[in-house]
């Protein structure tokens, strides 16, 4: 039996294939758009069961912090220079690396900035990658909230950034543009030439695909095990380094290291080595 | 205005309808991108969607097959909402082979707007001047475009093409996320849509590479009957992706779109000619 179609059928089942698929799947709670906003727990240690900072994500709200972590919107905003900003719930962690990658400072603030700020503010454990910066108003507020000990503010204050003019276009002011009056030395000094900062020239900022230059093969913990693989580096290297499995392609550092429940930068340099040796 | 009326109103009307449907889903894209960007400032429409433009990409699920299927994850940016529409993508070609490309996709839809602009310019070589040698090779471009991000996504875990998709440029032009080499290449695209009906998705769509496939052994086919076939060539003519209709039973071609411009409803004078019809028939 020959069957016939014509546009006066398929115009409207198209849309009704396409958009009814999506209505089931939805209704079936498979139509899932984005990733989930309920970070991992804890699973070892003083803080076992408490939401891991760490796992804080780039399209996470300044609210949804909120409500995880008990960390303020306002003094996210008040940290980062959102100071202008009527919603400050509504911004995203990574609405920070878009507006402070036009900086010129050698520490990245982003992301990883959050979840350093959040775990420092909160007292929870988490170790940031090696360049990752807080701005002076953000440690401003640390400093006056008590919640840091005497090592962890040598981490801070070599990790502080200054700024000459403002950052948040849209009427925010400048974090530390007026030097905070109690601000550690170090952020007051010349924080861009803070020890051991590997400049990153702008490498992977949360913009575009994330696709790598020669130049840019900096490991850091959003670096995937498939990257390390496509930069030259055997999966037999990466284990001899770390010492037990490595991840799976997709996986990132961050993600790796926090399951394994050891610390990045102990491997940083290593896995590093091997990068710039398979160059 | 006056109306239309037999063979030639008929066919308008059909144009009309597929016309219809792609400004319908441009436009929601749009909206979509445009809510999503709107979202991170706190300024979401209510009602609309703000998924990202990954999310709601079919090809987002193709290239994460690799990584699905080995770690049970998606690649970076990519959702359970890209492999649903994969696996409804699928399921429309093989039914009906790429009629996403040709009804649905919003970049197949902007390369026919501008085409637009381009038949007015060219007129009658307008989409004829790539020599036939030359075209027929970089038909298959597409499929090395294709390897090559689903090789690089399976590798780095990451969405390596979104930096090179000019359908991602388009539709976040105003966000900021936009790499030099999208603007790049969507501009390119643009100019080559002024000569050549649909560039990309003839060259490089590693999407419609993939569906193109489905052209294979879909179960509605472009079928045209020789025994009533005048070899007028208007199937030809009418073809957007310069597929010679008028030689063939059966439309088998890896780059048909099913747009339908060369069927009896829309463009082969002659009734009951060329058909888009599942079971036998079709003989050239």
């Amino acid at each position: 039996m020959n069957l016939r179609m014509n546009t006066r059928v398929l115009a409207p089942l198209l849309p009704v294939l396409f958009l009814g698929g999506i209505a089931i799947a939805a209704i079936l709670g498979g139509w899932v758009t984005e990733s989930s906003k309920v970070p991992k727990k804890l699973s070892e240690g003083e803080f076992a069961g408490e939401y891991d900072p760490g796992d804080i994500r780039g399209s996470y709200t300044f609210g949804e912090i909120e409500e995880i972590f008990a960390v303020p919107a306002s003094v996210l905003a008040q940290a980062y220079g959102f100071t202008g900003r009527d919603d400050p719930a509504a911004i995203q962690a990574k609405a920070l690396e878009e507006i402070y990658d036009a900086q010129p400072i050698e520490r990245d603030i982003g992301t990883d900035s959050i979840r350093w700020f959040v775990a420092l503010y909160t007292g929870l454990p988490y170790i940031p990658e090696e360049d990752t910066g807080l701005p002076a108003s953000a440690v401003e507020i640390l400093r006056e909230r008590g919640s840091v000990d005497a090592a962890g503010w040598l981490d801070v204050e070599r990790a502080a950034v200054e700024f000459g003019a403002s950052v948040d276009g849209d009427a925010a002011s400048a974090p530390a543009t007026d030097e905070p009056p109690s601000a550690p030395a170090a952020a007051t000094d010349a924080p861009q030439s803070a020890p051991e900062v590997e400049t990153s020239s702008g490498t992977g900022t949360g913009t575009g695909s994330g696709n790598y230059t020669d130049d840019e093969r900096l490991i850091k913990g959003r670096t995937t095990f498939g990257e390390l693989l496509a930069w030259g580096v055997s999966q037999e290297q990466i284990e001899a380094v770390l010492g037990m499995p490595a991840g799976s392609r997709g996986t990132s550092m961050r993600d790796y290291f926090a399951d394994a429940g050891v610390e990045f930068s102990l491997f940083k340099t290593g896995l590093q080595e091997l990068v710039d040796a398979a160059r | 205005m006056k109306k239309l009326s037999g063979k030639k109103g008929v066919a308008w009307r059909a144009r009309r309808r597929r016309r219809m449907v792609q400004a319908a889903f441009f436009v929601l894209v749009a909206l979509i991108s445009m809510n999503h960007f709107l979202a991170e400032s706190g300024r979401e429409i209510p009602i609309l969607g703000s998924a990202s433009l990954h999310a709601i990409c079919p090809f987002g699920g193709v290239v994460s097959i690799i990584q699905f299927t080995t770690d049970g994850s998606f690649a970076q940016k990519t959702h359970e909402s890209s492999w649903i529409l994969m696996w409804i993508g699928f399921g429309v070609a093989l039914l009906f082979g790429p009629a996403f490309c040709g009804w649905i996709c919003p970049f197949g839809t902007f390369q026919e707007w501008v085409g637009k602009i381009g038949q007015r310019i060219m007129k009658k070589r307008y989409n004829r001047v790539v020599p036939a040698g030359v075209d027929r090779v970089l038909r298959y471009a597409r499929y090395g475009v294709l390897a090559w991000v689903v090789y690089m996504t399976a590798v780095t875990g990451k969405l390596v093409f979104a930096e090179y998709d000019p359908y991602f440029t388009l539709f976040n032009l105003w966000t900021g996320e936009v790499a030099v080499v999208g603007y790049v290449i969507l501009a390119v695209v643009v100019l080559l849509s002024l000569v050549v009906e649909r560039p990309f998705c003839k060259y490089a769509c590693p999407y419609g590479a993939v569906l193109g496939v489905f052209n294979l052994f879909r179960i509605f086919g472009i079928k045209r009957q020789a025994s009533t076939c005048i070899d007028c060539g208007l199937c030809d003519k009418s073809c957007p992706m310069n597929i010679n209709v008028s030689g063939v039973g059966v439309i088998r071609d890896h780059q048909c779109i099913t747009c339908l411009e060369c069927t009896s409803e829309v463009s082969c004078p002659v009734d009951d000619t060329v058909v888009f019809q599942a079971g036998k028939g079709g003989k050239s």
